[in-house]
C-alpha cells in the first residue's frame, strides 16, 4: 500500500481546490481564492452557436486555466500530462504515487462513485488528487468530499478516459518546482488586472459584462428553442446549476471572488478593496437570486414571457452592478503602484 | 445564542413553511436521517436545497457561501443544527 501524509480539505471549487492542496502538500501556505484570484478566474460569457442546441452560459474561465494561469504568475511550475493511451496513465500515476508524489487528475464527476448516487452528474472537467493506493482502489482527496475517499481502478479509469467535449484524456498534473520567494503583491495585480480585462473589455459582445447584458436580453428568446415546456424547464434550471451548483462556490463564483478581494486587501496593504469585497459578497447574493428565481419558475413551470422577462430585469440589474463594479476596480488597479 | 435542542426544532418548522409541505409535522421529521436520499419523511431535491440555505442564512443570520457545503450542512436536521450553533459561536454577521 502506497499511502502520501496528506491535508485533506473541502474547497468552494475543484480546480482551485485541487491546485491549492497541492501546494499546500508541497509547503506553500495558499488559500483557495487566493489561488482563483491571483489566476483571474472569474468570468461571464454567453454563448450561442450552431453547435449548441440551446443557449450556454459560463461563469469562469475555461478548465485548465486557472491551472495555467497560476502557473505562470506565481513562478509554479507544473507537470502536466494528456495520454491516449489508459494504461500508460494508469502506470505513470502509480509510479508517481509510490514515490509519494500526489498528482491532480481530471476525471468525469458522475464515474466517482464514493459520492451518493443522487450527487453524481456528468461533468467531464471535475478535479481531483489522488494521493494513494492500496490493491485495485485508490486513495482520492476529492475536495467536493469530506474526507479521503477510495475508488477502484476500473472507476477511475472511466473517469479519467471520459468522452465528450473537453474529455480528460487521463490528464495529470503536480508541481515540480516552488519558488522560495513568491511575487503575492505582483501575483494579485496582474490576477485583479486580468479580470478586469476579461469581464470589460474583451471587444465581443458575449463575453464579460456585455456577455451578461446579452444574457438579460435574450433570455425572452428561449422558448423557441424548447421543443416543449419540460425542456425548457429544464434549461432553465440549469441556470441554477452553472451558477450555484457546478463548483462555483456559490453566486456564479462571485463569493469566492469577493474572498480574494478580502485577502488581496491584506496583500496589497490597501484597505479599500476591503470594502470592494463587501460589494462583490453583495453582488453574489444578486446572482443567487437569479439562480433561486429560475429554479423556481423551472419547478413550477411558470416559464411565460413575462416571467423570463422578469429573470432578465434581475440579470440586467446584475450587469449593471458589475460593470459599475469592474470600472471601480479597474481605477484601484491603475493606481496601484 | 440558541440551544441545539431550539434550533433543530426551528429548523424542522423553517423547512416545511420554505417547501410548502404544510400536512407534516415538524415532529414526523428524523434529526439523524438524510433530508436529501429519500429515507427520511420528507425528501428535498437539489432546486430545495438552494431554497433551504437562504432560508436558514435569513433565519439564523449565517452565510452558506458554497453549494458542495451547502449538501453536506443541509443533509439532516442534525447537520444543520450544527452548523447554525458554529457559526453563532463565531459571532453575529454583520447586517
Amino acid at each position: 500500500m502506497s499511502q502520501i501524509v496528506f491535508s485533506h480539505a473541502m474547497a468552494a471549487h475543484c480546480e482551485s481546490g485541487t491546485i491549492t492542496a497541492l501546494l499546500n502538500h508541497h509547503g506553500l501556505h495558499i488559500t483557495e481564492p487566493l489561488v482563483f484570484g491571483i489566476a483571474g478566474g472569474l468570468f461571464f460569457g454567453y454563448m450561442k452557436t450552431p453547435m449548441l442546441p440551446f443557449p450556454s452560459v459560463f461563469v469562469r474561465t475555461r478548465p485548465g486555466k486557472i491551472l495555467d494561469n497560476f502557473s505562470k504568475r506565481s513562478g509554479i511550475r507544473f507537470i502536466r500530462k494528456r495520454y491516449s493511451d489508459p494504461e500508460k496513465a494508469e502506470r505513470e500515476l502509480d509510479a508517481l504515487i509510490d514515490q509519494g508524489q500526489p498528482v491532480g487528475i481530471q476525471v468525469d464527476f458522475f464515474f466517482m462513485d464514493f459520492f451518493p448516487s443522487w450527487h453524481r452528474i456528468h461533468i467531464n472537467v471535475h478535479f481531483l488528487n489522488i494521493i494513494g493506493r492500496e490493491g485495485d482502489q485508490y486513495l482520492v482527496s476529492d475536495s467536493y468530499y469530506p474526507v479521503i475517499a477510495r475508488i477502484s481502478r476500473e472507476a477511475l479509469r472511466k473517469g479519467r478516459f471520459a468522452g465528450g467535449s473537453m474529455a480528460p484524456k487521463g490528464f495529470m498534473f503536480y508541481p515540480v518546482h516552488v519558488p522560495a520567494e513568491i511575487d503575492m503583491p505582483g501575483g494579485v495585480k496582474k490576477g485583479m488586472r486580468n479580470t478586469v480585462f476579461n469581464m470589460l473589455k474583451i471587444p465581443l459582445p458575449f463575453l464579460g459584462v456585455k456577455g451578461i447584458r446579452r444574457f438579460a436580453d435574450k433570455i425572452t428568446e428561449w422558448p423557441k428553442y424548447a421543443r416543449d415546456n419540460d425542456q425548457l424547464a429544464h434549461e432553465i434550471f440549469r441556470i441554477n446549476i452553472l451558477l450555484e451548483d457546478q463548483g462555483t462556490g456559490g453566486g456564479g463564483f462571485r463569493f469566492i471572488y469577493a474572498s480574494f478581494l478580502r485577502e488581496a486587501s491584506g496583500i496589497l496593504k490597501e484597505p479599500i478593496l476591503e470594502v470592494y469585497s463587501k460589494r462583490m459578497m453583495a453582488i453574489g447574493d444578486d446572482w443567487r437570486n437569479v439562480s433561486l428565481f429560475a429554479s423556481r419558475i423551472a419547478k413550477k413551470r411558470d416559464l411565460g414571457l413575462e416571467r423570463l422577462g422578469e429573470m432578465g430585469n434581475l440579470i440586467r440589474a446584475n450587469a449593471d452592478l458589475e460593470f459599475s463594479f469592474f470600472s471601480d476596480l479597474k481605477q484601484v488597479v491603475s493606481n496601484l503602484s | 445564542m440558541q440551544d441545539l435542542q431550539e434550533i433543530k426544532r426551528e429548523t424542522k418548522k423553517l423547512i416545511l413553511e420554505t417547501l410548502n409541505m404544510d400536512p407534516i409535522s415538524p415532529d414526523d421529521i428524523r434529526d439523524d436521517v438524510s433530508l436529501l436520499s429519500g429515507e427520511n419523511t420528507i425528501k428535498i431535491d437539489s432546486i430545495d436545497v438552494l431554497e433551504v440555505v437562504v432560508a436558514i442564512q435569513r433565519k439564523f443570520n449565517v452565510r452558506i457561501n458554497d453549494q458542495n457545503h451547502a449538501r453536506m450542512i443541509v443533509d439532516t436536521v442534525n447537520t444543520i443544527a450544527e452548523f447554525v450553533v458554529s457559526q453563532q459561536q463565531q459571532g453575529p454577521l454583520p447586517r
